[in-house]
């Protein structure tokens, strides 16, 4: 008996490798249920964490969304020292009037209150030298900023 | 006498063999599988529609000389990104810098150095109450996430849920963040903080829902000055504002020594800035 060879596969191979197959199999089931399925598709995180992050409501429509009606002000804006200024910048955030200006639930802020002008305008030593500022109510006798300028053609005024 | 079909020596030369041989087969046909599957199939992989994050190279550059302090990114941001207002977290903010002259016949090149940021500059800056004539220089500094490219704070996650976008972002997964808060310890320009609503860590995303639509982000859009510009730098257009701006203009980062490679550059930075 002793001097046939034995076909079949010693245990103390067998062993090691029964439990080397067990410890594979829960890593692969812990890993199908624990590791969401776009995790590692880009680097070391999710990868729908992108199409989340993207997908996510709209606030400010941009200068150009506003400018495919309001031709008028935009025009007004680029001939001016305004120039720079987007019209969120003042108006507010507008993507939903951008996108159904007909629905009148909600319109962009309309400015009336001096103080808006002030906010970038009041003399401030931070401020770059060059920047347009006045020392309030020295530069305009107590007059409103209106009545000697308008927000879109500041330089020309009324 | 037992004659052995595996003795130990064949069995560990022959297992050493097989993987030897997997390996070198696996490293060939992974990278091949990654290039092929992750390029078909972005959408799959979690991309946002109809955006390619490795076409994309986003970079944001803020002239220090033409920033007027109104607070209109801060608010914009806060607007947009619905950030929590009370207490005052932000994912961008302003600071006021005012550097005092030095005392008359001193050595020193400048005297104190006042730093404020009434609520983050939401409201903009009231007129400060110190004499013109102590007043060396004062400029205000807009801060944010720098977008590091080697960033401190995703090093530390333990989760994997803060990261290094391929478009040059970095940003935070908020359905996988356990809130640990090593990342907001590891940023050196504190941009992170614990919204107390979720739990989570947050951070400016360049308005990443923004700018994978073709838009720029919030701040960008309003500032009146145009003194934050933001742009691609793997577009096709030479001119686009940012590289003109970073062709034309001497720039620096925000504490280099670090090694950060930050992706906000400033041009006419101080050197009182931190």
């Amino acid at each position: 008996m002793n001097s046939r060879p034995r076909k079949t596969v010693p245990p103390q191979v067998t062993r090691p490798l029964s439990i080397a197959a067990v410890i594979a199999l829960f890593y692969g089931v812990a890993h199908y249920l624990l590791v969401p399925a776009t995790f590692g598709a880009f680097g070391h995180y999710r990868g729908a964490a992108l199409a989340e992050l993207a997908d996510r409501p709209l606030g400010f429509a941009g200068k150009e969304a506003c400018a495919k009606c309001h031709e008028t002000e935009n025009g007004d804006l680029a001939g001016d020292s305004h120039k720079t200024l987007s019209c969120e910048t003042c108006h507010g955030p507008s993507y939903s009037h951008a996108q159904n200006s007909s629905d009148k639930s909600f319109t962009p802020q309309k400015i009336s209150d001096e103080r808006f002008c002030l906010r970038c305008h009041l003399r401030n030593v931070s401020r770059p030298e060059k920047f347009p500022q006045v020392t309030d109510p020295k530069h305009s006798d107590g007059e409103p900023c209106l009545s000697c300028h308008l927000p879109h053609k500041p330089q020309e005024g009324p | 006498m037992i004659k052995r079909l595996w003795n130990r020596r064949d069995l560990l030369i022959s297992f050493g063999k097989s993987l030897l041989v997997a390996a070198a087969a696996a490293t060939p046909l992974k990278a091949l599988a990654q290039t092929v599957g992750l390029r078909k199939s972005l959408d799959n992989a979690g991309a946002p529609p109809n955006y390619d994050p490795f076409g994309h190279s986003w970079l944001m550059v803020i002239d220090i000389e033409k920033c007027i302090g109104c607070g209109k990114c801060v608010e914009a941001c806060k607007l947009e990104n619905h950030v929590i207002n009370e207490p005052f977290y932000f994912r961008t903010w302003i600071e006021r810098y005012i550097v005092k002259r030095a005392e008359k016949r001193s050595s020193k090149k400048a005297g104190e150095i006042l730093v404020d940021s009434p609520n983050g500059g939401l409201n903009g800056f009231p007129p400060q109450d110190i004499p013109k004539a102590d007043v060396l220089k004062s400029f205000f500094v807009p801060k944010m996430c720098n977008h590091c490219e080697t960033s401190p704070c995703t090093q530390v996650c333990p989760v994997g849920a803060s990261f290094d976008a391929p478009d040059n972002v970095v940003l935070v997964d908020p359905n996988y963040c356990i809130g640990c808060g090593f990342c907001i310890q590891a940023c050196p320009y504190g941009c992170r903080f614990l919204n107390p609503v979720t739990r989570t860590a947050e951070k400016c995303t360049l308005c990443y829902h923004r700018i994978t639509k073709g838009l720029k982000p919030a701040c960008a859009e309003v500032c009146p000055t145009q003194a934050r510009i933001f742009g691609d730098l793997k577009d096709n257009d030479e001119d686009s504002p940012v590289k003109q701006f970073i062709r034309t203009k001497k720039t620096q980062v925000l504490k280099p020594h670090l090694r950060t490679h930050p992706r906000v550059a400033y041009a006419g930075m101080d050197e009182e800035v931190g």
